[in-house]
């Protein structure tokens, strides 16, 4: 088997995916959106909680999908608990923009650029374009998510 | 002389190449589409050097021979289906000419209450165009149930075929199962209902003989470029009768008689629905896949493919990691399985890299998914170029799947 492969199907997404260790459900989430890929019929549900000044505290996320996707809303749950964890936050939460402009920099990196911090296994999808799409659906579901405002 | 396959492939250039620096290409996805043989690629060039022009319209000689010529693609597809030539609406693919019947007969003779019964196991371009026309008309569809083993529940199609009844759009096989289904016995019983019957031929006149008079089905539908034709061009066989009674899907120039700004009034069948320039090239194109299947003869190919199957179908049940979907006695060359636990996906990643190609997901069939209880599945299938040894490579690139999902 070619060496893209092997690096793929032996890198630390498919660890992350089969550990699953930040999927939940969010009881008090504020915005709530979903995202299927109509190619596979893999969805992912992702929860927010925003606080009263639009600050992003808590993600959770489901997801009945493949491995690359649940790893990227793995890799996804951890960034934002490192955000938060940071100095750049402001009282613990992360702001909106912040998660579009991930989002921005997955897309460019499955593109080629440079992986964002805590992004770097990405690297490995890279070569096989058809699955770029299961790494982007968490973030999908971000963005809808956050057009959502539950009453 | 038997089936002579080495000498069937030779006829596609596509099947020579290599993927994946050197890999040879094994190509198991023909029911998304097929691979086009020389003879239809070099009959759309000849044309298109030789007698390339507007049909139908023209008074100069290449338009006349141009217009002969697509006329004679349509009298080879009645021929191929034994319909009269114009029972034989071009359309673009199989989708067209679904939406064609629910949107022109449909708009015209459904009510509310009225119930279209499709199945479990339909192509979503067997599903969607239908609810459109119901949402439309106040028209309901309903779906006839799949048993386990990919039949279809004729006690629930019994149960369901009522008064009410006024289409029964079904496909004729399964596009991710390879079931067959009782098309006859469908037909027999939606007319004793006083129901239309649609059969989705997709994935049927690939694998076999179908004979519309025989079947005496009212609408048949199918596309160009699964059976070895090129894209852009699909059929719609109707009888005549509920043809003439239909109003036109389209308009536009080809299609009328007289047009005036108090109204127009439209041309018989088929060109009543074939409005605007049509797809000259590739129904030329779809001529000459049809005078290369009808060569190689439908039923041998049918015989090779069955070998096939029957050969994939044996060594894969033998492996206890491997789950096949549609286990039908009546089942052609479709192969859906599930390796172990694994995401369809990551199988067909790993297959592609081993030249392997074939389709993972849920094949436009997400009821069907639904029903079966699983997300996706990975699709083989074998057309009249496959061989043992594409078997073999689906094989041992499954071996590598296992060494790498573990
Ligand atoms: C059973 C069935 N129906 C309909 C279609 C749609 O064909 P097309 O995309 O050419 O319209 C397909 C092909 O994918 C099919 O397999």
């Amino acid at each position: 088997m070619d060496s893209e492969t092997r690096a793929l199907f032996e890198s630390r997404l498919l660890t992350l995916a089969q550990a699953r260790v930040r999927e939940r459900r969010l009881a008090d989430a504020t915005h709530t959106g979903s995202a299927k890929n109509p190619f596979c019929g893999d969805e992912i549900a992702v929860d927010l909680r925003l606080n009263a000044d639009g600050g992003l505290e808590a993600l959770g996320y489901e997801a009945k999908a493949c491995s690359l996707c649940v790893a990227s809303a793995e890799l996804l749950s951890r960034w934002l608990e490192d955000m938060q964890a940071s100095a750049g936050s402001v009282a613990g939460s992360v702001a909106p923009e912040t998660l579009h402009a991930l989002a921005q920099s997955v897309d460019l990196a499955l593109k080629g650029e440079k992986e964002p911090a805590g992004f770097e296994a990405l690297a490995t999808v890279r070569p096989f374009r058809a699955r770029h799409k299961c790494v982007t659906l968490p973030f999908d579901a971000v963005t809808k998510a956050l057009k959502d405002q539950h009453s | 002389m038997g089936y002579d396959v080495t000498a069937i492939r030779a006829q596609f250039p596509t099947l020579e190449r290599k993927v994946y620096g050197d890999k040879p290409l094994i190509f198991l996805d023909s029911a998304a589409s097929a691979q086009k043989p020389r003879a239809v690629t070099d009959a759309m060039t000849h044309f298109m050097d030789t007698t390339y022009s507007n049909v139908h319209r023209g008074i100069h000689a290449l338009s006349q021979e141009a217009t002969d010529a697509f006329e004679a693609a349509r009298g080879k597809v009645a021929a191929f289906m034994n319909a009269d030539e114009r029972e034989v609406v071009f359309t673009k693919n199989t989708t067209e000419a679904i939406n064609l019947v629910a949107q022109s007969w449909g708009r015209k003779n459904l009510r509310p209450g009225d119930e279209i019964l499709v199945t479990e196991l339909e192509h979503h371009a067997n599903i969607v165009p239908w609810q459109l026309i119901a949402e439309a008309t106040g028209a309901r569809v309903r779906a006839v149930a799949v048993l386990d083993d990919g039949a279809l529940d004729m006690d629930d199609f019994h149960a369901k075929l009522g008064p009410a009844t006024k289409m029964v759009a079904v496909a004729y096989v399964s596009n991710v199962l390879g079931t067959v289904l009782p098309v006859q016995d469908i037909i027999s019983a939606a007319h004793a209902q006083g129901a239309l019957v649609l059969l989705d031929a997709s994935q049927a006149v690939t694998h076999k003989r179908v004979d519309v008079k025989a079947l005496n089905v009212d609408f048949l539908a199918w596309t160009g470029h699964k059976l070895y034709g090129p894209t852009g061009i699909g059929v719609l066989f109707g009888k005549f009768d509920l043809l003439d009674a239909m109003p036109p899907f389209l308009g536009g120039g080809d299609m009328i008689d007289t047009v005036s700004f108090d109204g127009s009034t439209f041309r018989e069948p088929p060109y009543r629905f074939e409005a605007g320039t049509p797809a000259i090239v590739e129904a030329i194109g779809l001529g000459a896949a049809i005078d290369w299947v009808e060569a190689v003869g439908i039923e041998n190919i049918a015989a090779h493919e069955a070998d096939l199957l029957e050969y994939a179908m044996t060594e894969l049940s033998g492996a206890n990691d491997v789950t096949i979907f549609g286990t039908t006695p009546t089942k052609v060359s479709v192969l859906a399985f599930l390796l172990g636990e694994h995401h369809a996906h990551d199988v067909g990643t790993i297959l592609d890299r081993t030249g392997v190609a074939l389709r993972v997901g849920q094949h436009c069939a997400e009821p069907l998914h639904t029903r079966l209880g699983v997300h996706s599945t990975v699709r083989a299938s074998f057309a009249a170029y496959n061989s043992r040894e594409d078997v073999d490579g689906l094989l041992a690139g499954l071996s590598v799947c296992r060494e790498l999902l573990g």
